[in-house]
């Protein structure tokens, strides 16, 4: 009986020992929206729609939100779907019954979702869709220059054919290209584009599927050989777990060249991308003339994201079997390394 | 708020329907429930864009989804039945092989229904609402076509696989027969409800299957706690379980909680109901496991 009491004491001080780590700072529950009355003061009240955490989508909305609150003083709520579709329908409803000046969506479900509950309700709130695949393809809007409707947007384009004309140009010994990618992303398109722009540019190419996490650690290892340079598309699932391919092209050094510079921060030799701040720097001035300047989504037309850089690691480059010259260093150095 | 949350009752009421036939009657953990919901979308989706219009719209968008959903429990039962694989193994390999085959339909991870003829709208609608009142009908329907079912033999059959298998053996029914087609039926409601959402929101998305069977599970089992007493079959379940659970979603939503902690929530209410409805009502709901 005594040990008991004495079992269920050590249980109690174990929950607050560790409820007690988890809450000293805060009590995190009531932060996702982070304003649910309106407040007045504030010039706009603006509705945040992400469809998941993601270290890509908090740059664009910081990108966004700091853009923003240099022109005029906003309240933002945020919206995240934690990755649940049943979930991010009902946050669309919420955020038409709630009536912002303006929404910012992030991501092209997130985006599509929210003009449908808006035509469906006739709501002609502003939707500005930051980093949106394919809004031609899927209808978002009806042109570039034109939504034709509550949206205007901000989309990314892939340009593999600099992208690998650099490489070569960096690391002329290129000989063959490995690709690691998730087909259930939908990057079968971009697969073939690329190995076609590496048999034009007389480098040999082959590919790697990946539909977990785990399979970098137990499928790379086993098909790296042959291959000097390891590539990256924009790939959330391969770039969430890219710090193995980057232990992995240290051990065998082999080059990694990635599609996103975060993974240049990270370790990998060579990326080439844009920043996703900048996504979010464009979609707020989309939102600052349509709020400031009154003009309609219909008549701000939508853009491409396209200030790409190049950024080249020099602590891991050494280890990745990549030798740039010491001029070249220099060039690149004027415009980013890490 | 209110019209909204009815909407989307509506939407997953026949997804309910046909988890509560293989999880709550026939005690299966039908994971393939993902798959028979996305699959029922795409070819839905697939043959409205071919540009039918109208009545013909309709028919096409139900008989396609319910038979896309139901392809998905045929083999998914089969592999168990005739492969004697486990339930769980089967709706695996099911999942995995619809995941390919999606994906090539697809060609990308969306399809949107932007350019194709909406036929919940065929008839006159409510302006804000416009899939309402088709959504509503279409629901109804399957609500009385779930009611005919447990009332038949194939109905009762897949109550008393669930309740007792070894009736069936000692009485030597077809075993297989009644997994395949309670599968098969059980997943063509699902592929009904995959395509309606779609519709809804527009467009078909890879994933927007994900997550499904812990959504009809904690549906179910608000249901089965709401409902109080235990039965073999309880027609009021899947209905009471969707009211409960998108009510529970959209005050959460309107306090301004932080929905990336719904789960942990739902995980919470789940518990709490269970530990409730066990102490209040009787003990066998507790016993209950809807085929997990």
């Amino acid at each position: 009986m005594k040990s008991n009491k004495v079992f269920m004491l050590f249980v109690a001080l174990l929950f607050l020992f560790v409820f007690g780590i988890m809450f000293k700072k805060h009590i995190p529950f009531f932060e996702g929206v982070k304003q649910t009355s309106f407040d007045h003061d504030a010039a706009y009240n603006i509705a945040i729609l992400v469809p998941v955490a993601h270290p890509a989508i908090d740059e664009i909305r910081q990108g966004f939100i700091e853009t923003l609150n240099k022109s005029f003083c906003c309240v933002y709520d945020d919206y995240n779907a934690n990755g649940n579709r049943t979930l991010l329908r009902s946050q669309a409803e919420a955020i038409v019954e709630k009536g912002y000046d303006l929404i910012f969506t992030i991501a092209t479900g997130p985006a599509l979702i929210m003009k449908e509950v808006c035509q469906q309700r006739h709501n002609d709130t502003p939707i500005v869709a930051g980093a949106v695949d394919d809004p031609l393809g899927l209808e978002l809007i009806n042109s570039m220059e034109s939504s034709g409707n509550n949206v205007t947007a901000v989309t990314g384009e892939d340009f593999f054919d600099e992208q690998i004309k650099l490489l070569k140009f960096l690391k002329p010994s290129v000989k063959s290209i490995l690709l690691v990618y998730n087909p259930t992303s939908g990057l079968d398109n971009k697969k073939f584009q690329t190995a076609q722009i590496c048999y034009e540019n007389n480098i040999g190419f082959s590919a790697v599927e990946i539909f977990n996490i785990n399979d970098l650690i137990q499928k790379v290892p086993a098909v790296i050989k042959g291959h000097d340079t390891i590539l990256v598309l924009k790939d959330n699932l391969v770039v969430s777990g890219i710090e193995s391919l980057i232990n992995l092209c240290n051990r065998m050094h082999k080059t990694l060249y990635a599609s996103d510079l975060n993974s240049g921060d990270k370790g990998a030799a060579l990326s080439y991308g844009v920043h996703e701040y900048d996504d979010g720097v464009e979609s707020a001035k989309k939102a600052i003339e349509i709020l400031k300047y009154g003009k309609k989504p219909t008549d701000v037309p939508s853009s491409v994201c396209k200030n790409f850089k190049i950024k080249v690691n020099l602590s891991t480059m050494k280890n990745q079997d990549l030798h740039i010259e010491p001029q070249l260093l220099t060039l690149i150095k004027s415009g980013e390394t890490v | 708020m209110m019209l909204s949350i009815i909407e989307q009752i509506l939407l997953f009421i026949p997804l309910l329907l046909g988890a509560y036939i293989s999880m709550g009657m026939m005690k299966i953990s039908n994971l393939s429930i993902e798959s028979a919901y996305l699959f029922g979308a795409i070819l839905a989706s697939n043959l409205l864009l071919d540009g039918y219009t109208g009545l013909t719209a309709l028919v096409l968008a139900m008989i396609g989804s319910a038979a896309g959903g139901c392809i998905v429990g045929i083999i998914a039962g089969s592999l168990a039945e005739k492969a004697e694989f486990s339930h769980v193994l089967s709706a695996i390999i099911t999942v995995g092989l619809f995941q390919g085959i999606a994906q090539m339909v697809i060609g990308g991870s969306h399809i949107t229904l932007s350019s194709a003829y909406n036929p919940l709208r065929y008839l006159p609608y409510v302006a804000q609402y416009p899939n309402l009142v088709m959504t509503f009908l279409i629901s109804f329907f399957l609500f009385l076509l779930f009611f005919i079912f447990i009332k038949t033999q194939l109905g009762m059959s897949c109550a008393i696989y669930g309740d007792n298998k070894s009736f069936l053996m000692n009485y030597r029914m077809n075993q297989s027969y009644v997994v395949i087609a309670g599968l098969a039926i059980s997943n063509a409601f699902a592929g009904i409800s995959g395509y309606m959402v779609a519709q809804s929101n527009g467009f078909v998305d890879l994933y927007m299957g994900m997550g499904l069977p812990l959504l009809c599970l904690s549906s179910l089992i608000i249901g089965k706690s709401m409902r109080g007493v235990s039965a073999p079959i309880q027609a009021s379940v899947p209905l009471l379980g969707a009211i409960g659970y998108f009510v529970v979603q959209s005050l959460l939503l309107k306090a301004g909680f932080d929905l990336r902690y719904f789960i942990a929530v739902q995980a919470f209410i789940v518990a709490t109901l269970l530990l409730f409805s066990s102490r209040f009502f009787s003990q066998s709901s507790r016993q209950d496991l809807l085929g997990i």
